[in-house]
């Protein structure tokens, strides 16, 4: 039944959500609805947080042919460059969009950055607590001081490479919340802005099908044991990153095929006051 | 056969498949009991070798969403694969194993469990094993091949990692096809999606609804770099294992869904006199 906690709270919020995703109009489509052409930065609009930026501040890289991984981190904490295996790269086509979401759902806000399908600019400047050669760690609060996300991203090489990335949310508060947290990439496997889509409760993952061009995919998965009421994995039919207070929305249930969509990991947490949890995701070509 | 040929071989022969393809209508329940009656009868005529189907070296770890169990036979078939805990992935046909066809003498050794061996291999020899691991090795009945595999337990991502050595024992350097497949029947349901990358050959339940309880899926991937970077995956619209020197008669050009299909790796090493070619994949929860 815990599943549908997260279900009942975005139904819930995403009619008084005060923040709205960029972009992120309409209803949930079918497959064909949600076919849509390239995408590209000529003309676009971007979210109120216009200055969330693609531009690389830490760069990742390990491995050699088909163990290769390299990612990147903006300054404000999104990956926007992921390559596996070697000359595959998932994220960085036309605008570059991946990043994290907050919902307050006790005071009905929402918080988040995209990169370039933009923030909801009600947050505070990045600081980088630490910087070493597999690893950053970025800590974000939001403006009102209500929320503080330290994020840590880790490099993991091998033969089954991977970037994982540590979402650790704080609580500022003096009274006990209840959270959405997700986890956002417009994912264009192998450099195609149309792929397949789905999503399991551990996961959600574009990909295009051996036999075909670019047969490749990106998972984002969850790592562990979150110390959530409920999470599962959205596969949705728009590039655009989801509203935190309505992750399922555009979302669709079921193979996606040919669709310029997203993929996203979704937590519930219930965080007391002054408390912090933390749950993990994973980035990894398949 | 080339990795084009390969390819070309995937796309024609995915034309004549007749598994359900995204967007048709879900008939979850008659096609379940369709795909069991099927099962049934391809199981009624095989002599299984209770070597090839008994669990002999049981493996263990983690808890909550971490908690992988899985069981390796004598001859090296991993019959039981179950993650996250209550979450059985393979089938109850015991059908998971390995096939070699020698290309250059076109002859075909396997043994794909419950659905039974070629007959033509030697006994299998346990050459180590300890908490986390277990070596078996096995020469075919002419004495040409000796394949060693090294099934190794990962816990992050909880995965079962079979590292597949072929060695030539003749005096002449050999072609071979070499594949690893299993009877995907994800969260314990005989028909599910299934789709395949250059990577990957996946087998999985979307998280829909009322159903996400169910929403799990096995990922059979290749580790490392082939030989030559020649390997793939593909799916097949039955769960019956492929014929090593045809392994391409039943696959299909995927995403499908709503089919008792099975998952296979493929590769095609050339193999020097007396030199040993490595495959690594592994089994993971998707």
């Amino acid at each position: 039944m815990k599943q549908f906690v997260l279900i009942s709270i975005a139904l819930m919020m995403c009619s008084c959500c005060l923040a709205a995703s960029a972009g992120g109009s309409g209803a949930t489509g079918t497959a064909e609805a949600g076919v849509q052409p390239a995408q590209s930065k000529v003309g676009e609009t971007f979210g109120p947080g216009q200055f969330s930026s693609a531009d690389c501040a830490f760069t990742f890289t390990a491995g050699a042919k088909n163990t290769f991984q390299k990612f990147c981190v903006t300054a404000n904490g999104n990956v926007t460059v992921f390559e596996s295996p070697l000359g595959q790269e998932h994220i960085a086509v036309g605008r570059d969009g991946e990043g994290y979401g907050v919902c307050d759902v006790n005071a009905k806000v929402a918080y988040s950055d995209y990169a370039e399908f933009g923030d909801t600019a009600n947050w505070g400047q990045p600081s980088v607590l630490r910087q070493e050669a597999k690893s950053a760690v970025i800590a974000r609060t939001t403006s009102d001081g209500q929320w503080t996300l330290t994020q840590t991203f880790t490099l993991i090489g091998g033969k089954s490479p991977a970037a994982t990335i540590a979402m650790k949310l704080t609580n500022n508060t003096a009274g006990d919340r209840t959270t959405l947290l997700v986890r956002y990439a417009d994912a264009d496997a192998a450099g195609l802005s149309l792929n397949n889509l789905d999503a399991t409760r551990e996961g959600a993952f574009a990909w295009n099908s051996a036999g075909t061009t670019g047969q490749f995919g990106l998972a984002l998965e969850n790592v562990g044991t979150p110390p959530a009421s409920s999470f599962r994995g959205i596969a949705r039919t728009v590039p655009e990153g989801p509203s935190p207070c309505a992750p399922l929305d555009h979302q669709f249930q079921g193979t996606i095929t040919n669709t310029d969509g997203s993929v996203v990991m979704a937590y519930s947490l219930d965080i007391a006051a002054g408390k912090s949890k933390t749950v993990t995701v994973r980035y990894r070509g398949f | 056969m080339t990795k084009n040929t390969l390819v070309i071989a995937v796309l024609l022969l995915g034309m004549l498949s007749f598994a359900e393809t995204p967007g048709n209508v879900t008939r979850k329940q008659p096609a379940e009991a369709a795909a069991k009656w099927s099962k049934e009868n391809a199981l009624a005529g095989i002599d299984r070798n209770a070597s090839s189907t008994d669990c002999a070296f049981s493996f263990n770890s983690g808890s909550g969403f971490t908690t992988l169990s899985y069981c390796v036979t004598a001859s090296g078939n991993i019959t039981k694969f179950e993650t996250p805990a209550g979450h059985p992935l393979i089938s109850t046909s015991l059908g998971e194993g390995y096939g070699v066809c020698d290309a250059s003498g076109a002859v075909a050794y396997s043994d794909f469990g419950g659905f039974g061996d070629s007959g033509n291999w030697g006994e299998a020899k346990v050459v180590s094993h300890d908490a986390t691991s277990v070596q078996i090795a096995r020469t075919t009945g002419d004495g040409i091949w000796t394949l060693t595999q090294t099934i190794r337990q990962g816990t992050t991502p909880p995965a079962a990692k079979i590292v597949m050595a072929l060695t030539n024992n003749s005096k002449q350097t050999r072609s071979a096809f070499v594949m690893r497949y299993v009877d995907v029947d994800a969260d314990g349901s005989l028909t599910n999606n299934l789709d395949a990358t250059h990577n990957s050959a996946l087998g999985w339940n979307s998280a829909t609804g009322n159903e996400e309880s169910a929403a799990f899926g096995l990922e059979l991937q290749n580790q490392g770099t082939a030989q030559g970077d020649v390997s793939t995956g593909f799916i097949q619209d039955t769960p019956n294992p492929p014929a090593p020197c045809d392994a391409f008669a039943h696959s299909v050009q995927g995403p499908v869904v709503s089919t008792d299909g099975s998952l296979v790796m493929f590769y095609e090493p050339v193999v020097h006199s007396h030199k040993t070619v490595t495959m690594t994949t592994a089994y993971k929860g998707w």
